[in-house]
């Protein structure tokens, strides 16, 4: 069989891309085009997802059982550290404790008047959050991750089922 | 994160206990060696603590906790010396070293057996890996085991997602030209136009 | 480190800065300027749809109008389900759209015996009482009135088992022709 001209750089870029599922629209549609027609290029598409499945073997190592117990004993002078930092700077604040008290007081003033005085949600606060106010439909009803987690049962929702 | 920022006491414990096996795995990969992996994991949590105070959730916290791991990494790689690390003593793979891919086609015997050639072939697949340059290894790493999209790598590690699509091209080829012997080991036949 | 009169000048203005600004959980991110431009971008675009602009603005006023610890609680969520892996998410976001989808067909007492129900495990054991009633409810009926004449246990062997069979159909006809199989 006459042997078709092999892949550009560009073109197995491209491939690689289209089995990860990177490549969309028009360059997909010509890439498919591409495989459609030539048998080598068809071939390194199999080969380069083959490969890719081999990883597969390799096995996923595990931490030690003492990993976390390592990790803390080594955060625990970096924690000491802060510690002695920050007590030095509270010997610092205590000369500003008057100011602040008294700047304390015209902070509840104004918090408390905004507090009464409630102002109407505009755009900034749909800015601050846009995703969960588009997608409010859906989050009124998953109080926390795990509800969710559990809501993916095969019985439930984890799948399309005839009478979902 | 945000608790571990808040110096919420056992926020961070949950947290490593969280990422701990991502993170191992991921150094596991990249360096070849455990003791070396869990050092490394270590360092990216301690530094995740260092500089906890000036965390924004402004993307996922995996990404900058990758970005950490990738900058941590990638420095060990090129500045330490390393040793190759067979998981398998030689003699374990018979008289004249290794077998061939060929035989590790047909010795599907007994539980032990396949093992043993489980054990080999991930062996080769490892070396291969090992074969590809830090960048491309750690790219093949967060494509396949973290499941990141070109995107998401690409925030990781610092590039354009343009160049992580070459990076991934050039490692595919790379892997696939050193694990050409193991592809077919199912005794599929070579599809015709292939080497 | 001494302070100078400065610094202590600026104190007001620190304090009346904290003050204008809200106060709750989350809005750290709020901050990020990446982060508001690429909602300020989103928002731009849905701006041309006046009914999807219509019910953002529906939703955020509900949205503020719920006590601040739900919304707090709606944020960590968002904030975990982020955190997760795209494939996962992508998943999971589907879970949630045919759980809504379903919640919103529901009678509307079986609903708000749902919404009631604060225990999440509670909350888990009703809604699949309620699938479960409903999926034996579209087995054909054959079937149904054999189920109906076993006694509990091994009725609910044969659920298990017919459960199974079922999925097992759906994955075998819903796979693609394999010349169109993509792979990695």
């Amino acid at each position: 069989m006459a042997k078709a001209s092999p892949l550009s750089e560009q073109e197995r870029a491209d491939l690689v891309a289209y089995l990860d599922g990177e490549l969309t629209g028009e360059a997909a549609r010509a890439l498919e085009a591409k495989l459609s027609l030539d048998p080598a290029a068809r071939a390194e598409a199999d080969a380069l997802r083959r490969t890719w499945e081999l990883l597969d073997f390799l096995p996923q190592p595990q931490p030690s059982l003492r990993f976390t117990h390592h990790t803390l004993q080594r955060l625990a002078p970096l924690q000491a550290d802060e510690q002695r930092r920050r007590q030095r700077w509270c010997i610092r604040c205590l000369g500003l404790g008057w100011v602040a008290a008294l700047l304390f007081s015209a902070w509840v003033g104004y918090v408390g008047y905004n507090w009464l005085v409630p102002r109407e949600p505009g755009e900034r606060e749909l800015l601050q959050d846009l995703r969960i106010i588009e997608n409010k439909r859906l989050y009124d009803h998953i109080e926390d991750l795990d509800f969710w987690r559990a809501l993916d049962a095969p019985d439930l929702f984890g799948e399309e089922t005839s009478n979902s | 994160m945000l608790r571990v920022r808040d110096d919420d006491a056992g926020a961070f414990e949950e947290l490593v206990e969280l990422y701990q096996q991502r993170l191992v795995a991921l150094m596991h990969h990249l360096v070849g060696n455990a003791e070396e992996a869990e050092d490394l994991a270590q360092e990216v949590f301690l530094r995740v603590y260092r500089s906890r105070k000036q965390y924004r959730p402004r993307s996922k916290f995996s990404t900058w906790l990758f970005t950490i791991a990738n900058n941590l990494a990638l420095n060990a790689l090129r500045s330490r010396q390393r040793k190759p690390m067979l998981s398998l003593p030689a003699q374990d793979s018979g008289p004249l070293g290794p077998r061939p891919a060929e035989q590790l086609v047909r010795d599907r015997g007994s539980g032990p057996m396949r093992r043993l050639e489980r054990q080999e072939l991930a062996e080769r697949i490892r070396q291969a890996l090992e074969g590809l340059n830090e960048r491309q290894r750690m790219a093949v790493v967060l494509n396949k085991f973290e499941d990141m999209n070109y995107a998401e790598i690409a925030e990781v590690m610092g590039l354009t997602t343009k160049a992580v699509k070459s990076l991934l091209s050039r490692a595919r080829e790379n892997l696939r030209a050193a694990l050409s012997s193991y592809i077919y080991m199912d005794g599929e036949r070579v599809p015709e136009g292939s080497d | 480190m001494t302070i100078s009169r400065s610094s202590l000048l600026l104190l007001p203005v620190l304090v009346f800065g904290l003050a204008a600004t809200p106060s709750e959980e989350g809005t750290s991110a709020a901050s990020d300027a990446a982060y508001l431009e690429r909602n300020r971008q989103l928002l731009n675009k849905w701006k041309a749809d006046p009914e999807h602009y219509a019910r953002l603005q529906r939703d955020l006023r509900d949205f503020w109008a719920l006590p601040e610890p739900k919304r707090r609680q709606l944020r960590q969520v968002d904030h975990a389900f982020h955190q997760l892996n795209v494939k996962m998410q992508k998943r999971l976001w589907r879970v949630a759209e045919r759980y809504v989808a379903w919640l919103e067909r529901l009678p509307e007492a079986e609903r708000q015996q749902i919404e009631k129900t604060k225990d999440t495990s509670e909350r888990l054991h009703l809604i699949r009482t309620i699938r479960e009633r409903q999926w034996i409810e579209h087995l054909p009926r054959k079937v149904r009135e054999d189920l109906e004449k076993l006694p509990p246990e091994a009725r609910a062997a044969q659920i298990i088992q017919l459960r199974k069979q079922e999925r097992q159909q759906r994955l075998l006809w819903s796979r693609p022709p394999a010349a169109k199989q993509r792979g990695k």
